[in-house]
C-alpha cells in the first residue's frame, strides 16, 4: 500500500468538498424559510422567533421560568418542562406553518407563522 | 502469503489496536471549538491500513470488532451508530484503493472515509430518531470530516512502517 | 518514504484553512441567543440576549437584579432602605450610596417633581391594592408635608431622613435595574442585548433598535408608534400603568408632590430615552409630572430625548427624536408647528 500523502486528486477532491460546504453556507444565509414561531405565556407573547436565523435561541418561560424552548436549525421544540405529563416535548419539532405545541400546566403555547407582522424589537410601556 | 490462521491473528491484534486507538481518542479532553459528536477517529487509521494490505472483508471484521465493543460497552445504538458509520466508511475506502488506486494518496483516502464515516452514523441516527432534523448538520460534518481525515491521513503514512512491519510478523 | 516540501507546505497551508474555516463555522453555528422571563423587582423581567455564554449571562443579569432589590426594595425587610426608613438613618453600602447620590441630583434638577423621600404618600394612598380607599383630604395634605428630598442628608456612608420621612424608589427602580443589566452585559462577549424590566428598557449593541410605544389608550402589547434608536435606555411612565378606581373615579399612580393627589393634567405618557437607566425611569416620571414646556430644560440637563402623549391624541417628541418616529396608529397625530 505505498503511496503519496497527498496528490493531485486529494487537493483536488477537498477544494471541491470546501467548495460545496461553504457554498452551502452562503446559500443558507442568503435563504429565508419565512417562518416565524410566537411563544405565548399566560395568553399574553413573550416572544417573537424568526426560524431562519443561524443561532440558536434558548427561550425560558413558565410559571417559574423552569420551561425551555430551543429554536434551532428552523425548528422550535420544548425541551424542558417540569409538567408531569411532558406532552408538550412529546409534540416534537415544530417548523411548518401552522404547526402548533403547548404545555397546558405552564401555560405554555408554541405557534407557528408565516409572517413575523413588522413587530419592533421591543415594547416600552 | 498468509495463513488463514495467519490472518485471523492478524486480525484479532488490528482489531485490538483498533479499540486501544478509539479508547485513546475518548480519553482525550473534548476541544472547545469542535462541534458536538465531531470526533478524530484515530481507529479509522487501522481500518485504512486493513484495507489496504489485506482487502475489504478483513478492514469490515475490525470494523465489526469495533461495533461489538461498543455493543457491550454502549448499548444497542451506540453499536448501530458504530457499525452505520464503519461500514460505509469501509465501503467507500475499499472503493477508492480499487478505482483510483495511486491517483489518491493516504490524505485523500483518510478523508473519504471520514466523510462516508461521518454520513453513515448521520444515516443511521436519521433512522434512529425518525426524523430528518440532523441533516442541517451535514456541512458541519463534511467540513470536520475533512480535517479529521487530513489529520488521520498524516498519521496513517507516519505509522506505516511500523504497521507493515508489525503485519511481517504473521508471515513465515 | 519520498516526502517532498511542496506537498508539506500545501498540506500545512490546507490544515491551517481548514481548522478557520471550522472556527467560522462554529462561530457562524455556536453563537446562541437566549429569551428568558423571569419575576422580580414586581415587575416581569424579560431578556433577549445573543452572544457567547448567553444563558449564563441570563442568569447573571437575573441574580444581579434581585441583590439589587433587595438592597433597595422597601418592601423586603432586610433591604438598606427599609432599615434608614425604620431607623431614619443607616449605613449604606457604595452601590447604594452612588445611586441615592443620583436620585438627589434629579429631585433637585426637577424642583422636586419626583422625590425619593414619597414613601408616606405612596403608602397612604397604596394604588393599586385590593381594597383601595381614597385617601382622607387632610391626611394627604399632612403626609405632603414629609415629602421633601432636601431632608435626607448623606455624609460618608450615613445616610439619613427625617422623622416623618419614608423612601420609595418606584419611580427609578425599574431603570436602576436596567442599568445593572448593562453593567453586566458590558463585561462579557455580547453582541446583542434588550432587557426589558417591567417595560423599561435597556437596549445594548446594536445602532438602530426599533421600539414600540405602548398605546395609552390600547391593550398591553398595542404601540402607537415606533421609535428607532441605537444604544441607551427608554422608558414609560403613563396613567394606565397602575390605577385604582373608586366611585366611578380613576386614580392612577403618579402622584404629584406638589398637590399630593394623581397628576391631572392633558398628558397621557411620556416615553424618555438616553444613556442611563435610572435617569430614564426618573425623567419618565419627572416629565409626565411637569408636562411638556417645563420638561424640555431638564431634558437637555440629562441629554435625554422624549415622547409626549397627549389626551387630545397628539404626539409631541423633542428634536432629537424627529425623525426617528413613526406613528403607526392613525388615531394618533405628531403635533404640527404653527
Amino acid at each position: 500500500m505505498e503511496r503519496k500523502l497527498i496528490t493531485k486528486f486529494d487537493i483536488f477532491l477537498i477544494s471541491f468538498i470546501v467548495l460545496l460546504t461553504v457554498g452551502y453556507f452562503v446559500f443558507r444565509s442568503f435563504s429565508d424559510n419565512k417562518a416565524f414561531a410566537e411563544i405565548y405565556f399566560d395568553g399574553e407573547i413573550v416572544d417573537t422567533v424568526n426560524l431562519a436565523e443561524k443561532e440558536e435561541k434558548k427561550i425560558i418561560t413558565g410559571e417559574n421560568s423552569s420551561v425551555v424552548i430551543v429554536a434551532k436549525d428552523g425548528k422550535i421544540y420544548f425541551e424542558q418542562s417540569p409538567c408531569p405529563d411532558k406532552v408538550c416535548i412529546k409534540s416534537g419539532k415544530l417548523s411548518k406553518n401552522g404547526d402548533f405545541a403547548s404545555c397546558l400546566p405552564e401555560k405554555v403555547v408554541i405557534k407557528i407563522s408565516g409572517a413575523e407582522g413588522n413587530e419592533p424589537d421591543a415594547i416600552v410601556y | 502469503m498468509k495463513t488463514k490462521t495467519q490472518k485471523i491473528a492478524l486480525l484479532g491484534i488490528l482489531g485490538a489496536q483498533a479499540l486501544a486507538l478509539s479508547f485513546l481518542e475518548n480519553l482525550l479532553p473534548a476541544m472547545p471549538f469542535l462541534p458536538p459528536g465531531v470526533k478524530l477517529g484515530l481507529s479509522n487509521i487501522v481500518t485504512m491500513f486493513t484495507a489496504g494490505t489485506m482487502g475489504f472483508f478483513p478492514a469490515l471484521a475490525v470494523t465489526l470488532i469495533k461495533s461489538l465493543f461498543a455493543l457491550l460497552t454502549r448499548g444497542v445504538t451506540a453499536f448501530f451508530m458504530s457499525f452505520g458509520g464503519g461500514f460505509l466508511s469501509t465501503i467507500a475506502m475499499c472503493l477508492m484503493i480499487k478505482f483510483v488506486k495511486e491517483k489518491a494518496g493516504y490524505i485523500g483516502i483518510a478523508v473519504v472515509s471520514s466523510l462516508s464515516h461521518n454520513f453513515g452514523q448521520l444515516i443511521v441516527s436519521i433512522i434512529i430518531t425518525g426524523t430528518t432534523a440532523m441533516i442541517s448538520y451535514a456541512p458541519i460534518l463534511l467540513l470536520s470530516g475533512i480535517v479529521m481525515g487530513i489529520i488521520t491521513g498524516i498519521i496513517l503514512k507516519a505509522v506505516m512502517p511500523l504497521l507493515m512491519k508489525q503485519s511481517k510478523y504473521f508471515t513465515l | 518514504m519520498k516526502s517532498n516540501k511542496k506537498t508539506t507546505v500545501i498540506v500545512i497551508a490546507l490544515v491551517a484553512a481548514l481548522i478557520i474555516i471550522s472556527v467560522v463555522a462554529d462561530i457562524l453555528t455556536k453563537n446562541q441567543e437566549i429569551q428568558k422571563t423571569d419575576f422580580a423587582m414586581g415587575a416581569v423581567i424579560s431578556q433577549n440576549i445573543k452572544g457567547k455564554d448567553c444563558d449564563t449571562i441570563a442568569e447573571e443579569i437575573i441574580s444581579a437584579i434581585r441583590e439589587r432589590e433587595n438592597a433597595i426594595s422597601w418592601r423586603i425587610e432586610s433591604s438598606e432602605i427599609a432599615e434608614l426608613n425604620e431607623n431614619k438613618t443607616a449605613e449604606v453600602s457604595g452601590k447604594t450610596l452612588e445611586m441615592l447620590k443620583q436620585l438627589l441630583d434629579i429631585c433637585k434638577n426637577s424642583n422636586g417633581a419626583v422625590d425619593l423621600t414619597v414613601g408616606n404618600l405612596t403608602g397612604l394612598w397604596n394604588i393599586g391594592s385590593e381594597n383601595f380607599a381614597l385617601p382622607d383630604e387632610k391626611e394627604i395634605e399632612n403626609t405632603l408635608k414629609s415629602v421633601s428630598w432636601e431632608k435626607v442628608k448623606i455624609k460618608n456612608n450615613i445616610v439619613s431622613i427625617s422623622e416623618n420621612q419614608k423612601i420609595d424608589l418606584g419611580f427609578a427602580g425599574k431603570g436602576i435595574a436596567c442599568d445593572d443589566a448593562k453593567e453586566i452585559l458590558k463585561k462579557n462577549r455580547i453582541s446583542e442585548a434588550i432587557i426589558n424590566v417591567g417595560g423599561s428598557l435597556c437596549l445594548y449593541g446594536k445602532d438602530e433598535f426599533t421600539v414600540g410605544i405602548r398605546d395609552p389608550l390600547g391593550d398591553v402589547s398595542d404601540y402607537m408608534a415606533v421609535l428607532t434608536v441605537g444604544e441607551g435606555f427608554i422608558s414609560t411612565s403613563g396613567n394606565y400603568e397602575r390605577f385604582s378606581e373608586y366611585q366611578g373615579e380613576k386614580y392612577h399612580h403618579i402622584l404629584s408632590t406638589e398637590t399630593g393627589y394623581p397628576v391631572k393634567n392633558n398628558l397621557l405618557s411620556v416615553t424618555v430615552f438616553c444613556s442611563s437607566g435610572l435617569f430614564s425611569d426618573a425623567l419618565s416620571t419627572a416629565c409626565y409630572c411637569l408636562g411638556y414646556e417645563e420638561s424640555l430644560s431638564l431634558l437637555e440637563k440629562y441629554d435625554a430625548q422624549a415622547v409626549f402623549i397627549f389626551d387630545t391624541n397628539e404626539v409631541r417628541v423633542t428634536d432629537g427624536l424627529k425623525d426617528k418616529i413613526k406613528i403607526e396608529n392613525d388615531e394618533f397625530e405628531l403635533w404640527k408647528e404653527n
